[in-house]
């Protein structure tokens, strides 16, 4: 009964921060969590870890950053264990990872729906990945809103909103001139004493809240019904439409780079004379080797075939094993593609190819 | 560019309705601004969609690639485009019968994409204005001019080789075109320039722009130079390279990818453009393509040169060779 109330109050939970006070709730954040933010780079904004050194913390201008937070739950490289030769023996070392309680500061709702599909992947079958976990479980977002959606983006396609609070333990909602702070989940809770001091939201603060969620949506120029995407799909395996969308295609990995849900990983080991070590890196479906099999066949062995994958596994595969969407329309990978190759055209070929059919 | 895009819909109009290739490949407008799409112009119709500009980034040789032998196939290309076509006829990759070349002059270059997302900070912009060599880019919360000197790639700001050297089709320009520079100054300066800096400080530079690289290939997919069946980075039987981001693994394939570009690469720079980390390390490229002309003056390359790495002569220059005292 206790715990039902406490979930009450979290819904409640909102209070108005001027916009002069972030810095001070940052302070006070980093005495207890380590915090990656928005930072500005020389010719870029990138999420990096906070320098609590540093004066005074002020969000950079953005809309979304070029490349998602991913990579600090899901290292590009990651040490699995590593080994050492001793005399005739092998020494195995288990990974030693120090992991501080740490929140990712300023995600959009994208990147954080992004985390969700990510914690559903990384816990399906019989095993749940403790690389993948040692880190997420030790990890609470703060997201914030999102008042201008990029050109390129499209999550009220797939589930999503500007202002949508899923997957995150508190957000931020930026009126213009102050801040909205909302806790989310039960883990957000903890934040509740951070923002304490500080007054409860007003009525009407909530309706200018609900004006700029509106708006922001409205923002949003594509849009697309995706409710019959697994059944479409199911039904186009075979279809012409692959070597038509795949002949534009080049075959490099840029767009499963910068996708935040993307999380195919390959295991390599590196070594010498004595030791070496074991990881878990990156990988990526559009190579040709992604596939490769042991005898030398590829049933992927064409552009065709590998783009019909990115898609099918995002929209058919996850759908059949999750029942979730393996997408969360940031667009990046229609910024990033050398041939500016639009998932969103390939999925509004798909629609119609299967209404036709 | 009126009168090039008059010329241009008039040939591939000609070779499209009088079936003389199965397709004409070309650019069309992108979804987002900036950027363009390889367009294969099948129908009279799709001559509309048809677009040639500052931004056609592509260099889209790579593309001929895939088609099989005896296909007939018109494409649009600068000169660049058409020395790495070259190259690959050379190398017998490609017949040149099956290629109908439509040449055109080359103004002042194509911009980098990557170049005006650095100089705006990472932003994004939502429309772009041109006025005479300035780019005025627009966002939600800046606007920012910037000239196309700035933003053009950068072997463009030092290329004279403008006009086409193969072709079936010469499209009309207007005028001779130039580079954008005001001065006449040697197409190589860069690399001279750079050349003047310290090992170390070279080093610091290559070094910083490769811990940027993610290996997702945009490069090596990009260049039509780059052929191989099966790249030396993706055997696995032997493996030579461990697939981790480490700096000695990145730098294990760009300068195997230099070396293997080495008298043969042609700076259409389309694989700096496409490189989602907006790396530059075409000096690299530009420096090996500096020795070929230095030594067997073979930077501009034509129809049945040899190739520098694949021929050898008696008087080749060996000063790169280590001497036993």
């Amino acid at each position: 009964m206790v715990k039902k109330k406490e979930k009450q109050d979290n819904q409640t939970f909102e209070k108005i921060i001027p916009k002069d006070k972030l810095d001070s709730l940052i302070k006070g954040l980093n005495k207890d969590f380590k915090l990656i933010v928005p930072k500005e780079t020389e010719d870029d904004i990138e999420f990096d870890y906070l320098d609590s050194d540093k004066e005074e913390y002020q969000f950079p201008e953005y809309q979304n950053l070029r490349v998602s937070p991913k990579k600090f739950l899901f290292p590009r490289k990651e040490v699995l264990y590593s080994f050492e030769k001793e005399g005739t023996n092998i020494k195995i070392k288990e990974k030693e990872e120090l992991i501080e309680d740490q929140v990712i500061f300023g995600i959009r709702s994208c990147d954080a729906r992004s985390y969700k599909i990510l914690d559903t992947f990384f816990s399906s079958g019989k095993y749940s990945d403790p690389y993948y976990f040692s880190k997420r479980n030790k990890t609470l977002l703060i997201g914030l809103a999102c008042n201008e959606p990029m050109t390129a983006c499209f999550c009220t396609s797939v589930g999503g909103a500007p202002f949508s609070s899923e997957g995150l333990d508190a957000i931020l909602y930026d009126l213009g001139d102050k801040y909205i702070f909302k806790i989310i989940s039960e883990k957000g809770s903890a934040f509740s004493k951070y923002v304490s001091e500080y007054p409860d939201v007003k009525k009407a603060d909530l309706k200018k809240k609900e004006e700029w969620a509106k708006s922001a949506r409205d923002k949003i120029k594509f849009d697309i019904n995706l409710d019959n995407i697994e059944k479409d799909l199911d039904g186009l395996f075979e279809s012409d439409i692959w070597s038509k969308v795949s002949r534009r295609c080049i075959s490099c990995g840029a767009c499963s780079y910068v996708c935040p849900t993307c999380h195919c990983f390959d295991v390599q080991e590196q070594s010498d004379k004595n030791g070496g070590k074991r990881v878990r890196i990156w990988d990526n479906c559009q190579a040709s080797i992604f596939t490769l099999e042991a005898s030398g066949h590829n049933p992927r062995n064409s552009g065709r075939e590998r783009t019909r994958q990115r898609i099918y596994h995002k929209f058919n595969y996850y759908l059949k094993n999750y029942k979730i969407l393996g997408c969360v329309g940031c667009g990046r990978c229609i910024k990033v593609c050398p041939t500016n190759r639009d998932i969103r055209e390939t999925l509004k070929a798909v629609v119609e190819a299967a209404e036709k059919a | 560019m009126e009168q090039i895009k008059k010329s241009l819909n008039e040939i591939v109009k000609s070779l499209i309705s009088e079936k003389k290739v199965e397709y004409v490949f070309g650019f069309e407008e992108g979804t987002l601004p900036l950027k363009s799409v390889p367009l294969y112009i099948e129908k009279e119709e799709d001559i509309d969609r048809m677009i040639w500009n500052e931004y056609c980034n592509l260099n889209l040789v790579k593309f001929l690639l895939e088609e099989p032998h005896g296909k007939k196939i018109g494409i649009i290309l600068k000169n660049c485009e058409i020395r790495s076509l070259i190259v690959l006829i050379n190398e017998n990759q490609i017949n040149r019968e099956d290629i109908v070349i439509i040449g055109v002059p080359c103004s002042y270059g194509i911009i980098d994409f990557n170049k005006v997302s650095k100089l705006i900070g990472g932003k994004e912009f939502t429309e772009f204005k041109k006025n005479g060599n300035d780019y005025t880019f627009k966002g939600v919360d800046f606007e920012k001019t910037i000239k196309l000197q700035d933003i053009l790639s950068n072997s463009c700001v030092y290329c004279k080789d403008k006009n086409p050297v193969e072709y079936d089709y010469l499209v009309e320009a207007p005028i001779e075109f130039k580079t954008i520079q005001e001065e006449d100054i040697d197409e190589y300066l860069d690399v001279i320039e750079f050349e003047k800096k310290k090992p170390k400080e070279r080093w610091e530079y290559f070094k910083k722009e490769l811990e940027k690289c993610t290996l997702c290939m945009a490069c090596r997919e990009s260049c039509p130079l780059c052929y191989c069946k099966v790249c030396f980075i993706d055997s696995n039987q032997p493996q030579w390279f461990d697939k981790t981001e480490d700096l000695s693994e990145k730098l294990l394939f760009h300068m195997t990818r230099a070396i293997h570009l080495a008298g043969r690469c042609i700076m259409c720079e389309a694989c700096t453009r496409a490189c989602p980390e907006g790396i530059n390390i075409h000096l690299l490229y530009k420096k090996l393509r500096k020795m070929s002309k230095d030594r067997w003056n073979a930077d501009k390359i034509e129809l049945g040169d040899p190739s520098v790495l694949g021929s050898y002569k008696i008087d080749d220059p060996q000063e790169f060779m280590v001497k036993e005292d």
